[in-house]
């Protein structure tokens, strides 16, 4: 019986997390194999092999028709590619950047550890993007969640690092706690895992009992382990400390796949799973509310505690906080179809610019010993391109005409417009923008303005050069012709994520 | 006819930019100051082109229109027009521009950074050259926004100092507030309109789509950011500080491009303020004001580009008053004159600046007409143009201005104007006079000028004297055009000709008595008026006010957010944790006392979101 089920699943779906999987065994096999006296430096190209095939295989399945396997939980469609992609093109680049080391690192003994641990949080968030079954969403999310704890932690030898990795142990275990007690009740409500049915039985439950109260309160609790990992204030205060502890590829990867993971999780559980509030009047009266306030809350915050850090790493990752505000102002206004074109813009235009503020800061600071603004004075008569890379990216992040953060800002705010009288949050953004070009500017102004420390230039590797250089032309490129990608995402049947497969082949047919 | 190359206008200084940006290092001086000199002047012989058809043949030039992106399954255009006002600010910038890069070939002659000066000047030229062609909102906001940061770029050239450092700063977050004012109203519109191609939006007016409140909202927000461009009153703060940039860029921004930005959207934006007659009352009233206030802070103060750059701000004002009063005809006129006037006297102010070995306090200088007829004359015919003597320039544009006042019937706009004219002829004679007259307070050795400084001073003293000649297009060429720049029927009568030359020489005539007859009997007055005195000389304590009420504000919140992490919340968990020890133990050991601060802070915050959204449920 089992072997008949399991002839009948087709595997070559899986072949993309497979391939991750793969590049893990032979990374850990390698390691294990290889005697201790030989450099292990090389092993990122083990990963960035797994990855780059992964991404084939992805590529290999969007012309592919919505599929599921194992029996519902696993799911191909047009949401998970884009996000897979997102992913992993995402932790190519990070990778690349991981790969540019200082001579005689002390965590050049955990290399093997540091590259097999991010390519299983990449799995993490590949399985989340294919799920569409509570467990399998969480168990998805709670790989990529205890990989990065130790990733944070990795470099033992700092205290800082050690610090922020139990903070983030902490912390996300408080806020899993949160998610799986919210999820108890809608679980006692309906009875089942999968957020189809889910939906369903809740719609039938709101209809029986005339009382949406349960799935409100549980709503409550899952909001605080969703905006734990999408950052969102007031739930944001690991994010400093832990961006701060861990290596910059590290906080980078948090910064973006972390977060990115978040966000689909939130899509679909409320778009699938809670679908019957999204209609009712609840989400009209006090849920978009809630929302709105949480954006609101992480763009004043975020940007207002930027102001007055010295740390380069605690700005980005306040900027970071202010940015899923961004992102989460089109939240409120979920019933648009339009969100995922601007959500989805945003999300790429936030990684390039993200990473490569990262990159930078992880190149400048392996020079320097340190992340402070001061290590960043005078960076334009050391290494003009970084400096003039950076600069970039900050106005990108503060959304500044010409870099693509603009084109994503002004996107999700006219479509915010367009669908919803947002207007308090439309004007938070902007007011807050303005703050921000504060402290963007005290960096840019530290890069050009004060004197270098030293006239040498930054060493940088060829394959951080690399990385920068990608996310440099996708900045601009976005910027200047956002038509590039704009006119991808919307050719995306996004709808296919949010209705079970017996209801596509209805459409189709 | 059609010009489908419209944005070759500012592609030509790009490639400059880019070129010299990219091979700095390994280019020559001469050949880079050349290679950027040749990206401006191609725009300029396109700009006479444009010019001697568009306005001097009268013809309609069509664009073409390339699509760019879509938002929504909108598509949007990148899309230019070059009607007679676009037409005309081509002309006066890339002129403008092609001037001070002559010029700034003897002025920066000596730095090394010569080059990034004149790519940083280019990438500017090309920005407001694309500014001024755009015709869609979300571009002219790109442009817009690429002209603040070239100007930031510029200011803060000689960023080693720390007043400079500021002043770029101030700049730039500064009229970043007039820009939200700006983006606010262009999404408002593109939410009412569904577009943000101007000829939609111009109908849309027209067919009654956006009326009322809403347009007003819209007319006032546009207005709000060209108050922060052009330095407009609240806004004007930042503009007397941006001289701290060399020169050269002064004349720039102050003639031809950043400042000249938000006149500009005024005038072509000005559809949306003729359907609104509270958006242009107070387009009127806070440019007469500007007008006024910042001529009577230009009294008092010493720094020559100082005195220069508080008389931008109330010419600007003036032009400001010209459109809210409903001429754009008059304002635009004046905008180019002015351009022309106020280069001059930037770039003559520089000269002198290099000729007393950087020295910029008015006190401390005398004597000039003796030694340079080719530094006394421009800015003596910069200074008879500003104060709207006849036969020069300024003359004709301010008196189009006035005629147009006296047309709406605004008397006290009228009385304003003349007050400013009369403080303009003062303050910018008391100038002269100190700079140029009598002997030297100190001895200086005077260097003499370089031949390229000489050049443009030349060709501007030409302009600024003829400029007024050249009535400005008048246009009622089709239905289609935007900017509906007709000239003011018939002539301004003789009494205001009269009083407003009257006004200017009475100025002149102040001036003279007080720094040529009676020298010393200014400080003599100074002292007896001391309070009026202390008010205008420092500027009606605007900085200091700002200082207070906006950047500590602001510096109290994030200082009370932070401290809200560390202490509230801390202590309210030293007080919870008085009780439970164990957990301030823990935190002990892990040497960090924050992490259960962080998770109180979500407890707390889940239980807001909670009980507001529960218990809301239950009672609701």
């Amino acid at each position: 019986m089992m072997n008949k089920v399991f002839e009948q699943i087709e595997w070559s779906l899986l072949t993309p997390e497979t391939t991750i999987i793969a590049g893990i065994v032979l990374l850990l096999l390698t390691d294990l194999v290889l005697p201790a006296s030989i450099s292990r430096r090389w092993f990122g190209f083990i990963g960035l092999a797994s990855i780059l095939g992964s991404l084939a295989f992805v590529v290999s399945q969007l012309p592919l028709k919505p599929a599921e396997i194992l029996f519902g939980t696993y799911r191909l469609d047009p949401m998970s590619l884009v996000f897979k992609l997102l992913f992993l093109t995402a932790t190519a680049l990070i990778l690349l950047v991981a790969m540019d080391r200082k001579k005689g690192d002390k965590t050049d003994r955990y290399i093997a550890e540091e590259y097999i641990l991010m390519l299983s949080a990449l799995l993490g968030a590949m399985f989340l993007a294919s799920s569409v079954d509570v467990i399998t969403l969480f168990i998805g999310l709670e790989l990529l969640s205890i990989s990065s704890y130790i990733l944070v932690g990795m470099r033992k030898h700092e205290r800082l690092s050690t610090e922020a990795g139990w903070k983030y142990v902490i912390y996300g275990g408080v806020s899993s706690a949160f998610f799986l007690y919210g999820y108890s009740f809608l679980y006692g409500l309906s009875g089942t895992t999968n957020l189809f049915t889910l939906g369903q039985s809740l719609a039938e439950v709101v209809q029986s009992t005339q009382s949406d109260l349960f799935i409100v309160a549980s709503l409550c609790l899952m909001l605080v382990g969703f905006a734990f990992k999408i950052s969102l204030a007031p739930f944001h205060m690991w994010a400093p400390d832990v961006y701060q502890g861990a290596s910059s590829p590290v906080a980078s990867f948090l910064a973006v796949v972390s977060k990115a993971a978040g966000i689909l999780f939130l899509i679909r559980f409320l778009l699938i799973g809670m679908y019957p509030l999204l209609r009712s009047e609840v989400w009209g009266e006090n849920i978009m509310w809630a929302l709105a306030i949480l954006a609101a809350v992480s763009m004043i915050v975020g940007n207002t505690v930027a102001l007055r850090q010295q740390n380069v790493k605690r700005i980005l990752a306040y900027s970071g906080i202010a940015q899923a505000g961004y992102l989460f102002i089109i939240f409120p206004s979920l019933q648009s179809n339009l969100i995922f074109v601007s959500v989805g813009f945003y999300l790429v235009v936030y990684m390039l610019m993200t990473i490569g503020a990262f990159a930078i800061v992880h190149v400048v600071s392996k020079d320097t010993g340190n992340e402070e603004l001061t290590s960043f004075d005078g960076l334009v008569r050391r290494s003009p391109g970084l400096a003039i890379a950076m600069t970039l990216f900050l106005f990108s992040l503060a959304g500044i005409p010409l870099t693509a953060g603009f084109i994503g800002k002004v996107n999700l705010s006219l479509n915010t417009f367009a669908s919803g009288q947002m207007w308090l949050l439309i004007s938070t953004l902007l007011v807050t923008t303005v703050i921000s070009y504060y402290y963007y500017f005290r960096i840019v102004q530290r890069m050009f303005v004060e004197k270098a420390t030293s006239d040498q230039k930054v060493p940088i590797s060829f394959f951080s050069a690399l990385t920068i250089l990608v996310v440099v032309l996708g900045t601009i490129g976005f910027g200047i012709m956002p038509d590039l990608l704009l006119s991808k995402l919307e050719t995306v049947k996004w709808g296919y994520g949010l209705i079970p497969l017996e209801g596509i082949q209805q459409l189709k047919n | 006819m059609m010009f489908t190359w419209a944005w070759v206008l500012p592609l030509f200084p790009l490639i400059a930019f880019v070129l010299l940006i990219a091979l700095r290092d390994v280019i020559e001086k001469r050949l880079a100051v050349a290679l950027s000199l040749i990206g401006i002047g191609v725009s300029f012989g396109f700009a006479v082109y444009l010019a001697w058809i568009g306005v001097f043949q009268q013809s309609v030039i069509q664009t073409a229109k390339y699509q760019w992106f879509s938002i929504g399954g909108k598509p949007l255009y990148l899309d230019f027009m070059l009607e007679p006002l676009n037409i005309v600010m081509v002309f006066l910038v890339s002129l403008v521009s092609l001037l001070v890069q002559i010029y700034s070939m003897g002025y920066m002659k000596d730095d090394a950074r010569i080059i990034t000066f004149y790519a940083y000047l280019s990438l500017f030229t090309s920005s407001m050259l694309g500014l001024v062609i755009s015709a869609n909102l979300l571009q002219i906001y790109f442009f817009w926004e690429l002209v603040g940061l070239c100007s930031f770029l510029l200011v803060g050239f000689w960023y080693f100092k720390p007043e400079a450092k500021e002043a770029a700063k101030k700049a730039f977050i500064v009229t970043r507030i007039g820009d939200i004012g700006l983006l606010i109203a262009i999404f408002m519109i593109f939410q009412k309109v569904g577009s943000f191609d101007l000829r939609v939006i111009q109908d849309a007016v027209g067919s009654g789509v956006l009326t009322g409140g809403a347009l007003t909202t819209v007319a006032i927000l546009i207005f709000v950011g060209a108050v922060g461009k052009s330095g407009q009153f609240p806004l004007h703060t930042w503009l007397p500080d941006a001289m701290e940039g060399p020169t050269p860029v002064s004349a720039l921004i102050h003639a031809a491009t950043m400042v000249a930005a938000g006149v500009y959207l005024v005038g072509n934006l000005f559809f949306l303020f003729a359907g609104s007659e509270v958006a242009l009352t107070t387009v009127a009233y806070i440019g007469g004001f500007t007008a006024l206030f910042a001529a009577t802070i230009a009294v008092t103060q010493n720094d020559i580009k100082r005195v220069l750059a508080y008389s931008t701000v109330s010419q600007l004002g003036f032009m400001m008053l010209g459109m809210g009063v409903g001429s754009v005809y008059a304002s635009s006129f004046h905008l180019l004159t002015h351009g022309f006037f106020k280069a001059l006297l930037f770039l003559a102010a520089g000269a002198v600046i290099v000729a007393l070995h950087h020295e910029q306090d008015i006190r401390k200088m005398g004597g000039l007409w003796k030694h340079s007829k080719w530094l006394s004359i421009p800015f003596l015919i910069g200074c008879l143009s500003i104060a709207g003597i006849p036969p020069f320039s300024g003359f004709f544009s301010k008196d189009e201005i006035l005629y147009a006042i006296q047309l709406s019937g605004k008397k006290d706009l009228l009385v304003i104007a003349l007050l400013t004219t009369f403080f303009t002829a003062f303050y910018m004679f008391r100038l002269f006079y100190l700079v140029f007259a009598k002997k030297s307070r100190e001895k200086h050795e005077v260097h003499s000028i370089p031949w390229s400084m000489k050049v443009s001073l030349a060709v501007l003293a030409v302009c600024s004297i003829v400029g007024g000649f050249f009535s400005f297009p008048t246009t009622n060429l089709s239905a289609e055009t935007i900017t509906h720049i007709t000239k003011l029927p018939g002539h301004a009568p003789l009494w205001l000709n009269g009083s407003a030359v009257g006004a200017s020489l009475l100025g002149i005539l102040l001036a003279t008595f007080l720094y040529v007859w009676r020298q010393g009997s200014a400080e003599g007055l100074a002292k007896r008026l001391s309070w009026l005195y202390q008010v205008s000389y420092r500027k009606y304590w605007i900085d200091e006010l700002y200082q207070v009420v906006f950047v500590s504000s602001l510096k109290v919140v994030a200082w009370f957010l932070n401290g809200f992490d560390r202490f509230v919340v801390g202590g309210i968990v030293r007080f919870v944790g008085w009780g439970t020890m164990s957990i301030g133990r823990l935190g002990s050991m892990m040497q960090n006392g924050q992490n259960q601060t962080y998770v109180l802070v979500s407890l707390i915050a889940f239980l807001i979101l909670f009980v507001s959204l529960v218990f809301g449920r239950l009672i609701g």
